[in-house]
């Protein structure tokens, strides 16, 4: 099972270089079509601009016979930041190894034996259990961690001085300030999990800027540190009206020797019939409640998946 | 033939991609060994609806005769069940306590009676659950 996912992933990567997966993807399927319809967008005409909508990694989530979107997807091991890591300064470096993913591939397994290439925090995982992943407890992903989920889709939607995303995993939103504003230097106030942010247009691409990060969240899945001095630039992009593109920078000396940019994600637009579910529409409510998630799942499944006795 | 292996392979593909995310997000390609899986009756005896991670705990009755209780979860959550038209009274009908199903289950690594449900059947033969 596990050969053959990872011997999937690698094949589906091919694909997806070889161009062939970007044309299934540009293919107009059901969910497509009504989200186009729905705001009378006639193919091949749309606003650069129109990125109001919900988005999602796996539009086969909300519409089985939506096309896949292998270039959607990510490189063996999860869905991360990027696999292109730089360098960790010292600093960096401690706080990387202090972090203790139970995501990725088991260090002794065959998927991360047959991935040598991966960086070493996509070929550490433990079972969750003996992690100390601050999500697992539901403390808060933060930005840019929670861009990255799958399949859970994200909104946004764009009013005159700010943009709002809401996440359905966490039932979360930031705010992005397009009002002209722009980042202090320096931040005298409460670290933010999802930190301060401003927006603008440059052409058709919309580019986030954001500062003041709470330094105890994780950059993703693997647990890739970030410091309270993290600047991270986001590039909105439509390609067509339906596939929203997203490329994120960090920049933070303390922990990384240079910037560290990710691989573009590539977004579905979720049309709205395809998010009715249980006779509602619209994004779940998503949350991670410890009275759940603590009280009850890690109690009596995940902690003792990994060998934890009860006290 | 080589043409079919191929359109096979990349078949293959995109199912498995559909199942990946899911171990990813969970971990349980860590917590659990894949490679291992078995067909077993069971009784429920919890089933947990719930965020992000829903529980079921059901009994096993070995060769001896003794019951075993085991704990586990599920490769999906309530978002996407719901979007594959498991709500949850369809969802807690189905396997409400004392509910007898077959459960393809793959082992904790660490052992006990701890394992991930990678289908649900049900008496009468039916995918629930995991299925869409």
């Amino acid at each position: 099972m596990q050969g053959k996912v990872s011997s999937a992933v690698a094949l589906i990567t091919a694909v997806g270089l070889l161009g062939i997966g970007a044309g299934a993807c540009t293919q107009e399927g059901k969910g497509t079509q009504e989200g186009a319809a729905a705001t009378g967008v006639e193919a091949g005409k749309f606003d650069p601009k129109d990125i109001s909508g919900v988005w999602t990694r796996n539009p086969q989530s909300f519409n089985k016979d939506a096309p896949p979107c292998p270039e959607c997807r990510e490189p063996p091991g999860g869905y991360g930041f990027g696999v292109d890591v730089p360098p960790f300064t010292p600093e960096g470096q401690k706080r990387f190894d202090a972090n203790i993913t139970g995501k990725g591939f088991a260090p002794d397994s065959k998927e991360a034996l047959a991935n040598p290439q991966l960086h070493i925090g996509r070929r550490r995982g433990v079972p969750p259990g003996l992690a100390n992943d601050p999500q697992a407890t539901c403390n808060p992903d933060g930005i840019p961690r929670l861009l990255l989920m799958t399949p859970a889709p994200y909104e946004i939607l764009v009013t005159p001085e700010r943009v709002f995303q809401f996440f359905e995993w966490t039932w979360a939103h930031r705010e992005i300030w397009t009002d002209g504003r722009v980042l202090p230097e320096q931040l005298d106030y409460v670290p933010r999990w999802f930190g301060y942010s401003t927006g603008k247009w440059e052409g058709d691409t919309f580019v986030v800027e954001s500062f003041g990060f709470d330094d105890r969240s994780w950059i993703d899945i693997f647990g890739y540190p970030h410091s309270d001095q993290m600047r991270v630039t986001e590039r909105y992009k439509l390609r067509d009206h339906d596939t929203l593109e997203l490329q994120i920078t960090v920049n933070d000396p303390v922990i990384y020797t240079k910037p560290w940019v990710s691989e573009v994600k590539v977004n579905k637009r979720v049309a709205k019939a395809d998010l009715a579910a249980g006779g509602w529409s619209g994004l779940q409510e998503d949350v991670c409640a410890p009275l759940d998630e603590v009280d009850i799942f890690n109690k009596l499944v995940r902690d003792k998946a990994a060998g934890i006795k009860a006290e | 033939m080589k043409a079919y292996k191929s359109i096979a392979a990349v078949l293959l593909a995109f199912v498995s991609l559909q199942v990946a995310p899911a171990m990813a997000h969970h971990g349980s390609n860590i917590s659990y060994d894949l490679s291992k899986s078995w067909e077993q009756k069971a009784t429920i005896t919890k089933f947990g609806y719930i965020n992000p991670h829903p529980i079921v705990l059901f009994d096993v009755t070995n060769k001896k005769g003794e019951v075993e209780h085991w704990h586990s979860e599920i490769v999906t959550n309530p978002s996407r069940m719901i979007r594959s038209g498991w709500g949850k009274i369809r969802s807690e009908a189905a396997l409400k306590p004392g509910t007898v199903v077959t459960l393809t289950l793959s082992p904790a690594k660490a052992g006990g009676f701890s394992a991930l449900i990678t289908k649900i059947t049900n008496d009468k033969g039916e995918e629930i659950i995991t299925g869409n």
